[in-house]
Formats: C-alpha cells, sequence, structure tokens
C-alpha cells in the first residue's frame, strides 16, 4: 500500500484521474472534482502537474447579509457603490495540483485574483468561497500565511510554482501521507483495482475538507 | 573524505574541527552587492549622484533583512523629508541588471550563484569572480504577478522555517527535530541569521543538522546497525536514546536524504531523492549525482567526453569527488538545503 508517490507514480495518478473524472459524467459530479488538465514544462520532463481555472464569487460578509434581505436599505443608502459592486465581483482562482519532491505527495498550490487581475490578500483568500467556512485558523492579521499555534511553522503559505517559480499558494503536504496512508489502510475504502487511482480520489477528498472544490464554476483557462 | 562511526552526543562542541571549521567558512561567506535605486523612481530633491549603497552581505542572509540598513543610507544621505515620509518599504523590490526579478525569499548567497550560472550562458560573458552583483532597487509598484507578496522580514522567517522544515524531513523521514523545538528556539534560528551570529545559530541548529565524525578511514561504511542507513529511521529504534545506537543518529550518512537542489541558468529548479549512500555501499558523490540527473552535460567517465558544465556551491567549484553527505553537513546554507548550481563551461575552461 502506497503511502508515498514517486514522480513516475504521482504522473500515472493523474492521468489515470483525469481519465476517470473528466466532467461529462454525471454520477460522481459532486464527490471528485472535474475539469483538470495534465500539463508539463516546456523543455524539462517529470515536472507535469494538473491544472484548471475557476471563477468563484466574492463573498463578503454584506454580500450574505444582501442576500438574506437584512439591512438591504441601510446598504443601498450608502454613497460607497462598491459594496454593490464587490458583492458581484468574480474572482479568478488558478488551481494546481503539482508534486512535492520533499514529501513525495502532491500539494494543492493556487493563486486568487480579483477582477482587476490583482492578487487577493490572505485575510480575503481565508474568508473566501474557496474554503469550507471554519476550517482554517484565523491568519490573525499575519499577512503572509496561516501559521499552527504556538509555532514558528506554517499550513498556509506562499511559495513558487515548483515548475513555473510563479508565486503561489499552497498548503503544505507534511501530513499528507498519514493522513491519506490511514484512510487507504482502511479495508472498506479499498475498492479494489486501481491503487493509483483511489490514492488521487482519496488525496482529493481529504484535501475537500478544507478546500471547496465545487465553489464557483469552472472556465477554460 | 572520513567515512562516519559511533560518536558521543551531538553538540557543536563535539563536532569536529573540519566540520566546525566549514560550516564557519561557509557562515562567514559574504557577497559584495551595488545597489542603485532607479533614477526614474528617485523621489524629487534626491542628491542625485549618490543613489548608489555598496556593501558586502552574508550569504546566509535575506534581501528584507538588508533593507533598513539600506534604508538608513537612503534617508540620510539621498532623499530629503518629503520623500523620506512617502517611501513604503513594502513596495521595494530588487532587479538585476539585467532584468531579472529578484527573489527576496532566496539566501542572498544563492542569488548570487544564481546570477553566475545565468551569466554563463551569455554569450560575451567574462568569467569573472567577486565582481559585484549590481542591483537596481525600485521603490514602487513591485510586479505581484512574479513575486510573492509581503516581502518583510516575518515573511521571510516563515519561508525560512518552511525550507529547515523541508530540509528535516527530507533528511529523516518526520519533521520531529523541527518541531521538538521550543518556539523560542524556533525564532532563535532565526535570530541567529538577522544578528549574523554564528553561535548563536548552531546552538540551536547543532540539534537538526547531521554531522560527521573524526575518524579517517579506508574501510567500508560500517555494517548495519541498530540505526543502520537504510531500513529505517534512527529515531524509530526503541533503543536509540544512548549506548551503541544514539551516536550513529545524527550521522550525516544515515540520513534517508540530502537536501539539494540544483539551479539551472534561467531554467527550473530541480529536486530528487539523494541518499548518503548508493545501493552498491560506496558514498554518493557530487559526480555520481550530476551525471546521473544531467548526462548530457556531466557525461559518466566511460564515456570519455568532457563535462559541458561545472557546479558552484556557496561560491565555490565543488570537488566532483565531494560526497553529497559531507556537502549536506558542512556547506549547506542557514535553511539546510545544499544549493548546487550548474553553470556552462565556457572556451578553454573545465570542470574539475
Amino acid at each position: 500500500m502506497l503511502t508515498t508517490l514517486t514522480r513516475s507514480q504521482f504522473e500515472e495518478a493523474c492521468r489515470r484521474y483525469v481519465d476517470a473524472h473528466s466532467g461529462e459524467q454525471c454520477h460522481d459530479v459532486k464527490t471528485y472534482p472535474t475539469g483538470w488538465s495534465w500539463n508539463e514544462h516546456s523543455y524539462v520532463p517529470g515536472l507535469g502537474y494538473l491544472a484548471r481555472t475557476v471563477r468563484l464569487p466574492r463573498t463578503t460578509p454584506s454580500e450574505a447579509e444582501i442576500e438574506d434581505g437584512h439591512g438591504l436599505d441601510e446598504i443601498a443608502e450608502q454613497e460607497d457603490s462598491t459594496i454593490a459592486s464587490a458583492a458581484h465581483e468574480v474572482l479568478t482562482c488558478r488551481q494546481y495540483v503539482v508534486y512535492s519532491p520533499t514529501y513525495a505527495v502532491p500539494a494543492f498550490y493556487f493563486t486568487l485574483h480579483d477582477s482587476t487581475g490583482s492578487p487577493l490578500p490572505l485575510s480575503v483568500i481565508v474568508d473566501s468561497a474557496l474554503f469550507r467556512r471554519q476550517s482554517l485558523p484565523s491568519p490573525d492579521g499575519n499577512t503572509f500565511g496561516v501559521v499552527l499555534p504556538d509555532s514558528s511553522l506554517a499550513l498556509l503559505s506562499q511559495g513558487d510554482h515548483p515548475t513555473h517559480g510563479t508565486p503561489s499558494w499552497y498548503f503544505h503536504p507534511c501530513h499528507t501521507s498519514e493522513v491519506v496512508g490511514e484512510i487507504l489502510s482502511d479495508p472498506e475504502s479499498i475498492h479494489g483495482g486501481d491503487e493509483l487511482l483511489r490514492w488521487m480520489e482519496v488525496w482529493f477528498m481529504v484535501m475537500g475538507n478544507i478546500v471547496d472544490f465545487f465553489a464557483g464554476s469552472q472556465c477554460d483557462v | 573524505m572520513s567515512t562516519y562511526a559511533p560518536r558521543h552526543s551531538p553538540s557543536a562542541f563535539s563536532t569536529p574541527a573540519s566540520t566546525t571549521l566549514f560550516r564557519r567558512l561557509t557562515w562567514e561567506g559574504t557577497v559584495p552587492l551595488e545597489i542603485r535605486v532607479d533614477p526614474k523612481e528617485l523621489p524629487a530633491n534626491s542628491d542625485r549622484g549618490l543613489e548608489c549603497y555598496y556593501l558586502q552581505a552574508p550569504r546566509v542572509s535575506y534581501l528584507p533583512l538588508l533593507v533598513p540598513e539600506i534604508k538608513r543610507y537612503l534617508l540620510d544621505v539621498v532623499f530629503d523629508e518629503n520623500a523620506a515620509r512617502v517611501v513604503k518599504e513594502e513596495d521595494w523590490w530588487f532587479e538585476s541588471e539585467e532584468g531579472n526579478l529578484l527573489k527576496w525569499h532566496w539566501p542572498i548567497g544563492l542569488i548570487y550563484d544564481n546570477h553566475t550560472i545565468s551569466q554563463s550562458t551569455r554569450p560575451n560573458a567574462m568569467p569573472s569572480v567577486f565582481t559585484p552583483l549590481r542591483l537596481v532597487l525600485h521603490l514602487v509598484s513591485p510586479p505581484t504577478e512574479k513575486l510573492l507578496l509581503s516581502p518583510s522580514a516575518e515573511a521571510c522567517k516563515q519561508a525560512f522555517m518552511g525550507q529547515l522544515k523541508e530540509a528535516d524531513f527530507i533528511r529523516w523521514g518526520n519533521t520531529k527535530r523541527m518541531t521538538g523545538l521550543r518556539k523560542a528556539e524556533q525564532d532563535g534560528l532565526w535570530e541567529g541569521i538577522k544578528e549574523h551570529n554564528f553561535d548563536e545559530y548552531w546552538r540551536v541548529a547543532s540539534k537538526i543538522t547531521p554531522t560527521t565524525v573524526p575518524t579517517r578511514s579506508n574501510s567500508p561504511p560500517p555494517p548495519p546497525s541498530s540505526t543502520s542507513l537504510h531500513t529505517r529511521p534512527p529515531s524509530a529504534d526503541p533503543g536509540s536514546s544512548g549506548g551503541n545506537s544514539g551516536p550513529d543518529r545524527d550521522s550525516a550518512a544515515s540520513v534517508r536524504n540530502v537536501p539539494v537542489r540544483i539551479y539551472l541558468p534561467d531554467g527550473p529548479i530541480l529536486q530528487d531523492l539523494v541518499p548518503p549512500v548508493l545501493d552498491d555501499g560506496t558514498m554518493h558523490t557530487l559526480a555520481a549525482f550530476l551525471t546521473a540527473r544531467l548526462p548530457l552535460l556531466f557525461p559518466p567517465p566511460d564515456a570519455g567526453k568532457p563535462n559541458l558544465a561545472y557546479a558552484i556551491i556557496q561560491g565555490v567549484v565543488a570537488p566532483p569527488d565531494a560526497e553529497m553527505a559531507w556537502l549536506g553537513a558542512c556547506m549547506a546554507g542557514a535553511d539546510g538545503w545544499v544549493n548546487v548550481c550548474v553553470g556552462l563551461l565556457r572556451e578553454g575552461m573545465r570542470y574539475p
């Protein structure tokens, strides 16, 4: 039973995942996220990754109030029309599943930009529709990462995309192997057959506890 | 280099003198920087002609840690009072003379060596040593698409800690040594960098960094003991708290893998598993590593072809017979990583 993946296993697992969950199927569509494509570095082999782009609505407390119909009049009266426009703003979220050579598991990287193309600050990211409510500790005024309590070690921070070197946010994958391994070792989770495909499916499930892979709508990159 | 045999419990004081020597040389290494403010961005009434600042920066330090010193100079000498009020360090960013964006989360030594190898691909490059790295300092409009946000010292610290944690994991298969440090100790590592204090840094780093041993011998590596090199992580051994199995625990040759990255001129960063000992029992050398990973640039010895490239570690052309385990213990950066910068050889140059 695999708790970690080699690079070539990761590549194969991703390809099988894309084949199995390509988005045209109606069943399973809310269990496993779809719409991923496999990408490679332009001249160095072995640095491939999954990618997709998602458009998310920008959720703010005032937008939630508008939807509930509370305080609508007060908000409408305010001179600041940016609240109303922000409520309808669409954010662009580029999502990547890359190979972490250190931890020998997949890692989730992403960028989040507003409609002007500016990257969003951490406080907005943490409250965005990308994450399930209450799944992350508060950044506590920190602008560059979400840290574990009583530690200088981080959970979510900035880093360079391993293939392109462009800035991204990523989740530290240091505990991925333990969690996925635990699930895979449960006899009930083995449906027989493809161990690599199952690995990726379980990984998406585990990440899905924090990341809402079904928020927003997909679009072509 | 020496082989590895049992020794006493790890501490900077029982580390062999040669190891300490190379660690100190690495720590004390500096590079010359020339920092010039972009003339188009100099605030009005600035004292032009003086907006260039020279310093010898520690290889193990980071650009955000230099900012206070640069800012003090600019405020004292170049900017007038109005400019001083509006200048915002959080918008500052650095570019090389050639227009390449410099990553503030890279150690300065790596930035310098990476620049050296990038120059190796330019057609008219003169192989020159110790020339200052000429940086352009921009005061506004950081390119957020290409740079990480928030170039503060705090953000830099978090990036540094993340690298140390990864190095810890690569060596031992878990991050217990890093997470086992008290927060004050973790902070002590960064304080050592900020204050550029070797003893303060190594007081904590000696708990998490593998070390070598003083004996020199031509015998093969010791037979597998309870803390054998491959079979399981030393910390999993129930008897590993002391006695015969304890001293091997932190040996450079008993790590699972050495934290190593390869930097190519203008290319992606390569990271793969680098075990300290190969399957045939021999120590993993730099030559074997480079040939395996980049066979076209470093052909195998029996191919009869010369190397097309060279390898720099901490600014020094590294001898091909250097052992990866030794490099990991003695010439890693302060963040735990051995950064191998590969440059192209020019006409008339050879490697080794």
